[in-house]
């Protein structure tokens, strides 16, 4: 495996080639909050958390899905960058209803350990206050709250891509998608959902939920993800 | 045309209460009103929620009472479910319920009315607070802020956090006890067994210098509360209970979900709290007082054949005395009924922690939607409260009605007022005499009004003799 | 070591000044002879908190309802006088809370109270603009208070 060289925050490190930015800056132990990404799933570049300055680059790139080159001199952590990522989670916040005193994620919720971590404590925003679909808990299981979505379709990648059922897709654009059920109907009727619960474990809020799940409760566990990659890939299935 | 005159205190948002009491031409007071002017839309906004949120949700009505929402919701889940919880579970419960009741009456007797109580409400205004109390009274103040904590302390012990807790869940709880938990709760209860029998003796002997406000604080009504199956004291499940002031059964026993056949809400344009009366006897007709009726602790030991625990059956004993040897029915005594609670919640404590059936670790049911009604219904420290949802076949709330405690003794609280400045207005003129007593006939209830901001600057207390022209003509202001 | 207890409810606008103030000067650290409280209303079990051995002085922080702004709105004043107990509420004043404590520790507890005049205390987060401005003179003025009382 080859290996290249890249300069992190102006000191040297390396990484296989092919690699992404993402995982040059954590193997070289340069930590990036990150939503949507999740290790296990196609990167997509969504959520804009790990936006990173790129020497010679015109415009900010998201390191998740940006090939590390030879030789790139990459900033992480400038003022600029810090101050787009708490404005960025203070546009989630904005964007729906999220009221975390009450909800079944609390303590274990990324968006707001992310929150925390990056001293967000309210929102410059106006709160938007939409209309949502209601709740859905039709399903024998789980439930679904638009009130708490940031459309960082890791629920939708999960059934997709590891599950292979695609009951969950995103309908609408930007500020208007919703999580939807196979052709936009109500989960409890769905035929392809398979009800293994990934779409909730993979959930970095509390959109997704086990039904009867009361506040504070919900606790999530992707690591089933490198467990079932390492088994497809590696044919090597190991719990650990 | 009639005069008003207004008091005002509480705090700076404009007041969550008031009271304003309307003279009639001739001066005399034709009655007073406690208007209370908060309003907080909890039944609107949990609509479209799963019921299984609701008592994180509601708990937050109030952070004095938030144990009571807590049960009252769950009980309404447990119903929506269908199940009957773990036995175990519901002991825990009930603890969790004394718990409160301790540290909820501890407040109310030790640090807002004790200074009332044990100085009297003629002495001096600059020492009759807690620093005339500390004075007086040094043993009696440092062991309340003792009890109050002891109560705090057993919620966190069992829930992990003494407010806002989501320890219990529709069927059950989350966490079992466990021995050193319990034993840490058991080593508690020997210093407030000592306080409240401190604090019993103490009261009692204050009953002579009352003997005004015993008789003006005394008025016919209904009293309603929950029983055991058996008649005796409850304060977590049981029948509702209504008796008239002589002790005579309204109704004995009345189940949970038949509350509505009873109970009725009427409301007034300037109050947002809803006045209930006893649909019975309706209808509705305030200055009749008609259909009403009181809660909490008076009410409770009137309604109830007995206690149930040896100490508080022969307190229970001695307070039935004060009445017709039944019914007592000055609100008064709502002082020492709070103490004889108290006292029962300890020995019940105790009682329940002996047995070690309670350290079981199978504490919660599960199930489904099973009913889409559920009813869930506690005895708060201040009375019955009842927390009725409707939810579909998914478990999403459609409809809520919650009654409060303070709400059902709306009326009985109006009433109360009216009597004191009835007796204790002197044509126009206000006495610091009176003033007290307006308040403490208020605090008598310790009603909950969920007032939410405490800057500096706490209104002073206000009252203006308004002449029938509009203009000011007397101000009074302290505090 | 000094004791600050930054109260109110952060959820009725200005009302959360105190509490504001409070998470300032715990996030400056820097000094091990602070402890700082945040509480949304002073309940009778503080006391325990204020009687603890190792408190030798009490500051409380919170909003005010005087309305006004500049450069005197915010004072420190020491803490004198017990007011009568609430009437409908089941909070405490600072002064009930420190006769609690004195009598607890057998001992006077020298305390002040720095209030933070406010305008806005309708439901919501965030502080008026006139709060804000007088929550940055209050921050100054701890810091000299807290230079001072070292001192003595």
């Amino acid at each position: 495996m080859s290996v290249i060289t890249v300069t992190i925050n102006g000191i040297e490190g390396s990484a296989p080639a092919g690699a992404t930015l993402l995982e040059a800056c954590r193997q070289n132990g340069v930590e990036l909050p990150t939503l949507c990404h999740l290790e296990g799933l196609t990167p997509i570049g969504a959520c804009r958390l790990c936006l990173v300055q790129v020497e010679g680059a015109r415009r900010l790139l998201p390191a998740c899905v940006t090939e590390a080159q030879e030789g790139m001199i990459i900033q992480t952590h400038t003022e600029k960058l810090v101050k787009y990522r708490k404005m960025t989670l203070e546009l989630l916040l904005s964007e729906r209803n999220h009221i975390c005193s009450v909800c079944v994620a609390n303590g274990s919720c990324e968006l707001r350990t992310l929150c925390a971590q990056l001293g967000v404590d309210h929102s410059r925003f106006e709160y938007r206050c939409p209309d949502l679909p209601p709740i859905d808990t039709s399903h024998e299981r789980n439930g679904l709250d638009h009130n708490r979505c940031i459309s960082c379709t890791r629920c939708i990648r999960a059934c997709d891509q590891v599950e292979g059922a695609h009951t969950l897709d995103m309908e609408g654009r930007g500020i208007e998608n919703r999580v939807i059920i196979d052709m936009h109907q109500t989960w409890g009727s769905s035929r392809t959902c398979t009800k293994c619960g990934k779409c909730v474990n993979v959930c970095p809020t509390g959109t997704l939920f086990w039904k009867g799940s009361t506040v504070a409760e919900m606790e999530k566990e992707v690591g089933f993800l490198q467990w079932i990659r390492g088994g497809r890939e590696k044919k090597t299935w190991s719990y650990l | 045309m009639a005069t008003m005159l207004r008091i005002e205190p509480v705090t700076r948002i404009e007041g969550h209460a008031k009271v304003s009491i309307y003279l009639d031409d001739s001066g005399a007071v034709s009655e007073a009103r406690l208007h209370v002017v908060e309003f907080r839309a909890f039944e609107k906004f949990c609509v479209g929620r799963p019921f299984y949120e609701m008592p994180g949700i509601t708990n937050r009505i109030c952070g004095i009472c938030p144990t009571s929402h807590a049960l009252a919701s769950v009980k309404a889940g447990d119903a929506i479910m269908g199940v009957a919880i773990p036995p175990v579970a519901e002991k825990l419960r009930r603890i969790f319920n004394w718990a409160q009741y301790i540290q909820s009456h501890a407040l109310s007797f030790f640090h807002l009315s004790a200074p009332d109580l044990l100085l009297g409400f003629d002495h001096d205004p600059a020492t009759r607070n807690v620093m005339g109390l500390i004075q007086k009274f040094p043993d009696v103040a440092r062991k309340g802020i003792r009890l109050r904590g002891m109560g705090q302390e057993i919620i966190r012990i069992l829930a992990d956090k003494s407010i806002h807790q989501a320890w219990a869940v529709p069927g059950g709880v989350r966490q079992p006890l466990n021995a050193e938990k319990r034993a840490a709760i058991q080593a508690m209860l020997p210093e407030g067994f000592e306080t409240i029998g401190l604090a019993l003796e103490l009261l009692k002997k204050s009953f002579a210098q009352f003997a005004d406000e015993l008789t003006t604080y005394d008025f016919p009504s209904l009293f309603a509360g929950l029983v055991t199956h058996e008649g005796g004291l409850e304060h977590y499940d049981g029948l509702l209970r209504f008796t008239g002031s002589d002790g005579t059964l309204i109704e004995a026993g009345v189940a949970n979900e038949r509350y509505r056949d009873y109970i009725e809400e009427a409301s007034e344009d300037w109050s947002y709290l809803k006045f209930p009366f006893f649909k019975p006897h309706g209808p509705y007709n305030r200055s009749e007082s008609a259909g009403m009726y009181r809660v909490g602790p008076l009410a409770r030991l009137n309604v109830c054949d007995f206690a149930g625990t040896p100490r508080a059956d022969e307190e229970l004993a001695s307070f039935r005395k004060l009445g017709n040897g039944r019914t007592v029915t000055s609100s008064f005594h709502y002082h020492y009924a709070r103490l004889i609670e108290i006292l029962f919640a300890l020995e019940k404590i105790a009682e329940t922690l002996d047995d070690d059936e309670i350290l079981d670790d199978w504490v919660r049911a599960e199930a489904g939607v099973n009913r889409l009604k559920g009813i869930g219904m506690v005895e708060a420290p201040r009375g019955t409260l009842i927390h009725d949802y409707s939810v579909d076949r998914n478990g999403i709330i459609t409809d809520v009605n919650l009654i409060v405690s303070t709400g059902h003794n709306n009326l009985a609280m109006n009433r109360t007022i009216t009597n004191i400045a009835r007796k204790y207005l002197q044509g126009d003129s206000v006495t610091e005499g009176m003033l007290n007593r307006v308040e403490h006939g208020i605090r008598a209830y310790d009603p909950c009004l969920s007032c939410s901001t405490h800057a500096v600057g706490r209104m002073p207390l206000v009252i203006r003799v308004i002449s029938p022209d509009g203009s000011v003509v007397q101000e009074f202001s302290r505090g | 070591m000094l004791l600050l207890i930054g109260y109110g409810n952060p959820l009725r606008r200005d009302d959360g000044s105190g509490p504001a103030l409070a998470g300032m000067l715990a996030a400056r650290g820097g000094r091990d002879d602070l402890r700082v409280i945040t509480v949304q209303q002073l309940v009778p079990e503080l006391a325990q908190d204020l009687a603890a051995a190792d408190i030798t002085a009490v500051l409380f922080l919170d909003a005010s309802v005087s309305g006004c702004s500049g450069e005197n709105a915010v004072s420190i004043q020491p803490l004198s006088g017990v007011s009568p107990s609430p009437v409908l509420g089941h909070h405490f004043s600072p002064a009930e809370l420190l006769c609690y404590a004195e009598l607890l520790r057998g001992a006077a507890l020298p305390a002040w109270q720095l209030t933070i005049p406010g305008i806005d205390f309708g439901y919501g987060e965030g502080l008026s603009a006139s709060a804000e401005k007088n929550l940055a003179a209050a921050f100054a003025k701890v810091l000299v208070f807290l230079r001072k009382i070292t001192l003595q």
